[in-house]
């Protein structure tokens, strides 16, 4: 009897549960969003009110009443546009050259013994290395402008492509290799057909890391040397202290940082329709 | 298509030290005949059926395959114990990726392995991916590919190792229907002494370390091959015999340093 009771209350406290859970599915909105919600705006209005009562210097920390208009503004004066567009261009530049030959050679890495045994210590020793330690080389080499910039931007985006894709490569099943080989596929087939969809899952968290580190850089590069970019504007805002635009900037770079990578997991969920649960 | 082996040895270098997998195996397997390879684990079961696939090359001897038709098909298809099917592959492209491979055109192929699918009762999950399908499930896809691939000779490595006991009965059925629809010679790697002499018309008993073949059985089968075991009473002898040959091996094995 005891047992039957126990288990009568555990199904109420569950039908309350899921009341409790259908209430807050309101717009069809997650109910762990909600809470999510609650953290980023709880905090901006005690920041807006303590700036507007001058508890906290609105020099360092102007009310975000304030960074929401002059975003407003930047934006249609087109300054904000033009710096985060020039930003993404670097990072899609830099990462179609750094990102698509770490893949190219990743592939080969991954397939051929000698090939990884001959360039692995190279890349052991060239991937910590911090690589906007390399900018003033670089621009040796590269001149200044544009070029330098992408390139250092490449650089990053390079090795943690090529990582991924020799690894994806790696761990296919030596199995799914011998049962192309016995139904008689040629290497273009084994290619296309195991090689790629096999290692596909890794080369997409490489991207995703690649792209991440791409905008880093792309950054850190134009905090550095650079008249336009966002890290550009972040330093010119910091210097003639318009703090607000400071802070515009900056959550401008952490929304990309965001939309990278909500779009490479869309895009993921969309390729590897074999996965279930992602591996990232 | 018949295959004849002669005095097949295998040895496999690890470090500076051979380690014979195979020694002096000589056998036939004659035109649609189900032979069913017996041993303890590590006898080099896999092997065989990796050199007769042509996975693997021969250390010593050679294999014969005579009848070959030559019309450009694989002349073997491999059934793998599991994890044989892509898993970025649905049902439907798995079973028939070996008409792939041979550059049949994309509708022949569906419509092909459609017909097969239906066979072993999957017709709903042909585009279903393999992880949405049970282990059962997987192994009958298995199964339907190597038939669609029409190659004549089948290689089955445990294919029923990992499955529960309904399950491995109703497939050995299904496996037994198809087989006596299509007539292929079938060579079929197992550790279960049951399912040997159930399925085979011979089964070859191997000896580890290195792998030999100790004795090659014929089982007398009736017009219903497909009775329960226990229905079978000299099936049943037959049996313990080979157990108590197994049980020998198992034994030297286990006493043997490693």
């Amino acid at each position: 009897m005891a047992y039957l009771e126990d288990t009568r209350r555990r199904g109420t406290e569950k039908l309350t549960n899921a009341q409790l859970k259908e209430t807050l599915y309101l717009f069809g909105i997650k109910p762990e969003w909600w809470i999510t919600a609650l953290i980023i705006i709880a905090p901006l209005m005690i920041w807006e009110f303590l700036a507007r009562t001058d508890r906290i210097s609105s020099l360092f920390f102007p009310a975000p009443s304030v960074i929401l208009l002059t975003s407003i503004q930047l934006i249609t004066d087109g300054k904000l546009t033009i710096h985060a567009g020039v930003t993404l261009w670097r990072v899609f530049i830099g990462f179609c050259l750094g990102g698509i030959s770490g893949l190219i050679l990743g592939m080969a890495m991954g397939w051929s013994r000698s090939l990884r045994i001959i360039v692995d210590p190279l890349i052991a020793a060239a991937h910590p290395v911090p690589k906007i330690a390399m900018l003033p080389l670089i621009m040796i080499l590269f001149g200044i402008g544009e070029s330098p910039k992408i390139v250092v931007i490449a650089v990053t985006t390079f090795f943690p492509m090529l990582i991924n894709t020799v690894t994806g490569v790696r761990q296919i099943n030596p199995i799914h290799f011998e049962v192309a080989k016995n139904y008689g596929a040629g290497l273009n087939k084994i290619f296309t057909r195991v090689i790629i969809p096999g290692s596909l899952p890794l080369v997409l968290t490489g991207a995703r890391l690649a792209l991440n580190m791409g905008l880093l850089l792309a950054i850190a590069v134009e905090l550095v040397s650079a008249q336009e970019g966002l890290g550009a504007m972040i330093w010119l805002a910091w210097q003639t202290l318009r703090t607000e635009e400071l802070y515009v900037a900056l959550f401008v770079t952490a929304a990309l940082g965001v939309i990278f990578n909500f779009l490479l997991q869309r895009m993921t969920l969309y390729l590897i329709p074999w996965q279930t649960e992602q591996k990232i | 298509m018949r295959i004849e082996c002669q005095h097949l040895a295998k040895l496999f270098r690890t470090g500076d030290r051979n380690i014979p997998a195979l020694e002096d195996l000589t056998f036939c397997v004659e035109e649609r005949e189900f032979v069913c390879i017996v041993g303890p684990s590590g006898c080099g079961k896999t092997t065989l059926l990796k050199i007769v696939a042509g996975l693997l090359e021969p250390s010593a001897g050679r294999i014969l395959f005579s009848g070959d038709s030559n019309d450009g098909q694989p002349r073997s298809a491999l059934v793998f114990q599991e994890h044989g099917l892509f898993p970025w592959m649905n049902v439907i492209d798995n079973v028939a990726f070996g008409l792939e491979m041979r550059g049949t055109p994309a509708k022949e192929r569906r419509d092909r392995a459609r017909v097969f699918i239906e066979k072993i009762g999957l017709a709903s999950f042909a585009k279903n991916y393999p992880h949405e399908l049970s282990m059962g499930m997987r192994q009958r896809v298995g199964i339907a590919r190597a038939f669609v691939a029409n190659s004549q000779i089948l290689l089955m490595d445990e294919p029923f190792g990992s499955l529960d006991a309904q399950t491995k009965r109703v497939l050995r059925q299904e496996l037994l229907r198809i087989w006596e629809e299509h007539q292929k010679l079938v060579l079929f790697v197992t550790h279960d002494i049951e399912e040997a002499v159930l399925l085979g018309d011979r089964v070859l008993v191997m000896s580890g370390h290195p792998g030999r073949i100790r004795e090659e059985i014929a089982i007398p089968k009736g017009p219903l091959r497909d009775l329960p075991f226990e229905d079978q009473p000299e099936l049943m002898e037959i049996k313990w015999h080979i157990w108590k040959i197994l049980e020998e091996e198992v034994l030297k094995s286990l006493q043997m340093p490693s």
